[in-house]
């Protein structure tokens, strides 16, 4: 049978400004100020905690 | 472990139903030994984790992180140790045979720090950094990889004898390599490892609209051999030029060919000790190329087949 790509990765694409750094801090092991992790528009008001 | 406590689960046949998931590693192992495969899968040696393994996952790791943009450069070094350090916490380690651990530490810190000169002067615009692909090979069968590096070339490539093998906007991978030997030019024009890798990025590339790949290669960190971290020998902890080879389609059919037949041998349960020597065993310990080699039965070509499963003492009475 034919061979076929069942999974491959997306093609990088360089980052910037709050990507980057959230990218960053996530392979780092990094844990962000609060103020960049949370914004407001991330609040869910009907989540459950 | 379900692993350790049953050995029996793994060497039964796989049913037909079931899907085969293999890896660039064991069918490299498959290469040297059927059997190698098994007692591998049944972890008859101790699973202390190797120190060699957790040097190039934290020098993959600052690579990935400097290619990202994550870490820059003068930040490797530092890096490299930071992550040498957390994955050797709380494990059992096997010590390398040549090297101390402060030892492999100078080397990964220069290894690292030399990476962003040495990927800069290559000239090539990542595309895929530590990519995940698995292929269908067969009905139930697949390869699981993981590739390094795939990038596009932004300044004509040349052979050590000035011929121009790749030219500006070519697709080429690469796989990060760290030894003290450096890898034959015979395995980087043949080993299947680079074929699968080939065969991936030739998919995508098709399914992308980007160039097939033109080149493959390992990109090697020298781990020289020193025995003390003040040698001046460290200094010799340098980059490799990479030796570029290309994969044809019949190399391409031979390794799927070969990735079958692993298969079907694991679906079967078959592990036959048939080392695939033409002139040699690499059976023998002399060889250093068996790694179970102190354990499996000398002399017995037969091989296992045992459809009810097998138990430990099957394998290393």
């Amino acid at each position: 049978m034919e061979v076929q790509l069942l999974e491959a990765p997306v093609l990088w694409e360089p980052l910037a400004g709050d990507e980057l750094d959230k990218a960053r801090a996530a392979f780092l092991g990094e844990v962000l100020p609060e103020s960049t992790v949370l914004e407001a528009s991330d609040l869910d008001d009907d989540a459950p905690f | 472990m379900a692993i350790q406590t049953t050995p029996t689960s793994i060497f039964r046949p796989v049913p037909e139903d079931e899907d085969i998931s293999l890896s660039p590693s064991i069918i490299n192992d498959a290469q040297v030994c059927m059997r190698l495969v098994a007692y591998k899968r049944a972890r008859v040696k101790p699973t202390a984790t190797p120190q060699n393994l957790i040097f190039g996952v934290a020098l993959h790791w600052v690579i990935e992180g400097f290619l990202k943009g994550y870490i820059t450069e003068e930040q490797m070094a530092e890096r490299f140790t930071q992550k040498f350090t957390e994955c050797s916490v709380g494990k059992l380690i096997a010590m390398a045979k040549t090297k101390s651990r402060e030892i492999q530490e100078k080397i990964g810190e220069r290894l690292a720090a030399g990476f962003p000169a040495y990927f800069n002067n290559l000239g090539l615009r990542p595309l895929i950094i530590e990519g995940r692909f698995r292929l269908k090979i067969g009905p139930r069968e697949y390869i699981n990889l993981v590739i390094d590096f795939v990038g596009v070339a932004t300044k004509p490539i040349y052979d050590p004898n000035g011929k121009l093998i790749a030219d500006v906007g070519d697709t080429v991978i690469l796989d990060w390599k760290t030894a003290s030997m450096a890898a034959g030019d015979l395995f980087v024009q043949c080993g299947f490892q680079l074929t699968y890798y080939w065969l991936a990025v030739d998919l995508l590339c098709k399914q992308m609209g980007l160039r097939p790949p033109k080149l493959c290669g390992y990109a090697e960190g020298h781990k020289p051999n020193v025995s003390k971290v003040d040698s001046s020998s460290l200094m010799n902890a340098v980059w490799r030029p990479i030796t570029w080879a290309k994969r044809r389609t019949s190399d391409i059919e031979e390794a799927v060919d070969f990735a079958l037949f692993v298969a079907r041998r694991l679906r079967a349960g078959e592990f036959h000790r048939a080392p695939h020597m033409g002139f040699n065993s690499p059976c023998e310990t002399a060889t250093g190329r068996c790694d179970v080699a102190g354990v499996c039965i000398d002399g017995d070509l037969t091989g296992y087949v045992n459809t009810k499963g097998y138990a430990l003492v099957d394998l290393v009475a």
